[in-house]
């Protein structure tokens, strides 16, 4: 399969432009989970005790 | 339970007094507004039984009201973004007392934007087909992608700034209902108010406004691709993208005004939005203003001069045709009279100024009808056989009024269960202690120096 093949298969092929789309929203959602928990584990005795791994 | 830290706010009590208590006047204005809300509920679940016939939509015109209003949702939503992101981009820190009020904005009709298109399929049950058999040629799904991110985005912006008020509701509003007390313990997530917590939650702000500006710019561009990537006259242009893009900041940014005026009248908060930031709403909407004009005129200048037959069908009924009394509408609504208000009586008077921003909203609606509705009337290839007509029916109207209810009425009550101005956002810019944020260290070591 070339790559210009490979394109034409991943736009034109019913329902890999939906996956597309779980994947985006999946992503994002976990990436907006991840920055929740780091600003809410801000000045917890956790960070306070490794300033160390901080520093990095 | 230990209370958390919270910047000093001398507006306070001015700022929390609408959460404590609903008052009876509330009330009948959400029974008033949900009574209208189920009208269309009841509307819609005729139509979805008796089908798509009940509308005014027909051929060629496929599209009515219904994307008119999701065109117009969607670009009511970008006020909070412009002001909450791309203004926090632009380092301008007048903005902070609106942006809570105008994120709301967003928060709100983004999901009526949605709702529009899903009434619009007629068949709602099939929306998972647009996963299941979506490609990704199809613009339709572009869209779909760029406003399922906006909504998910948009609510965690919302949240994250949200969250220290939340706290502060915790700890501060004893006296309030039990479940109420409740909901502000889960949803503030144990904030401890920590200056630790502060910077890293204005990082991650800071971080996702230049990520929302850049959604914004998406959404919008993308909305008016799935009209522009047909080859339909008066869509197929370049210029479309942008031209969606700035008339949504503008009809945003209006609602942001009328919304503000609203929300200082009603609760007492003169002290914490003066007219001073109206006077700053009025040169954003000056410029606006003056920009929607070029794009208007650059776009029709381009057409007239390429005086393409099927091009200049759709022109002329713009123009002179059966849609010539909603386009002058427009042109007055959106710019002449706004224009000359802005400029000559907007100055220090907000009545004046909500009276331009409610004209510059009913124009902007009027006019993403005029993009859609002539363009689908008078159809490329069979312009000269087919002269389509659309009419508007009741069907259309109720579901489009209870829309608005719905907008209203989830505002309403928000403003009732949360502080509509940031008490910790306001609070940096209003001289108060907030030493643990302003000692902002360089390096780490000197972080944990000032921790």
């Amino acid at each position: 399969m070339t790559p210009g093949e490979l394109a034409h298969f991943i736009v034109n092929t019913p329902g890999i432009g939906g996956a597309i789309v779980l994947i985006v929203i999946t992503i994002a959602i976990a990436t907006y989970i991840s920055l929740a928990r780091w600003i809410l584990k801000g000045g917890t005795e956790e960070n306070e005790r490794r300033p160390q791994r901080r520093s990095r | 339970m230990k209370t958390a830290w919270h910047p000093e706010n001398t507006y306070e009590s001015d700022i929390l007094a609408p959460v404590k208590k609903a008052t009876a006047v509330d009330w009948w204005l959400w029974i008033g507004l949900l009574a209208v809300v189920l009208a269309g509920l009841a509307a819609w679940v005729r139509q979805y039984i008796l089908g798509l016939g009940v509308t005014g939509m027909n051929r060629p015109v496929y599209w009515g009201v219904y994307l008119t209003d999701f065109v117009f949702f969607i670009g009511l939503a970008h006020s909070g973004t412009f002001i909450s992101a791309i203004l926090r981009v632009a380092g301008q820190s007048w903005r902070a007392p609106l942006t809570r009020a105008a994120e709301a904005i967003t928060l709100f009709s983004l999901p009526f934007g949605v709702a529009s298109i899903l009434i619009d399929m007629g068949r709602v049950d099939r929306l998972l087909n647009v996963i299941v058999y979506g490609r990704f040629q199809s613009p339709l799904l572009w869209d779909f992608t760029a406003v399922s991110l906006y909504l998910l985005s948009s609510v965690v912006f919302f949240y994250f700034s949200l969250l220290p008020d939340i706290a502060l509701c915790r700890d501060r509003l004893m006296d309030v209902p039990g479940w109420k007390h409740r909901m502000y313990e889960i949803l503030a997530l144990g904030w401890s108010g920590h200056p630790e917590q502060y910077h890293r939650l204005e990082k991650v702000l800071d971080g996702m406004a230049v990520f929302m500006t850049m959604v914004v710019v998406t959404v919008h561009t993308v909305v008016s691709w799935v009209f522009g990537m047909t080859i339909q006259p008066g869509w197929h242009t370049a210029l479309i993208g942008p031209f969606f893009l700035l008339g949504a900041i503008f009809s945003g940014t209006a609602a942001v005004v009328i919304v503000l005026a609203i929300l200082r009248k009603v609760y007492h908060l003169e002290n914490v939005l003066p007219v001073t930031l109206f006077n700053s709403l009025r040169k954003l909407l000056i410029t606006f203003t003056l920009g929607w004009i070029y794009m208007i005129i650059a776009e029709f200048l381009t057409t007239f001069y390429g005086n393409l037959p099927e091009e200049m069908e759709v022109f002329w009924q713009k123009f002179t045709g059966d849609f010539a009394l909603i386009f002058w509408a427009m042109v007055i609504l959106v710019f002449i009279v706004p224009l000359a208000i802005f400029v000559f009586r907007g100055k220090n008077s907000i009545p004046w100024m909500v009276t331009a921003s409610v004209l510059v909203n009913i124009g902007m609606w009027l006019e993403r009808y005029i993009v859609i509705i002539p363009t689908e009337t008078r159809p490329r290839l069979l312009y000269e056989l087919v002269q389509g007509r659309y009419t508007p029916t009741w069907t259309e109207w109720v579901i489009t009024a209870s829309m608005f209810a719905g907008l209203f009425l989830l505002y309403a009550v928000f403003t009732r269960l949360f502080p509509i101005i940031p008490l910790w956002e306001t609070a940096e810019t209003l001289e108060h202690e907030m030493e643990p944020l302003k000692r902002r260290p360089r390096r780490f070591g000197e972080r944990k120096a000032s921790a």
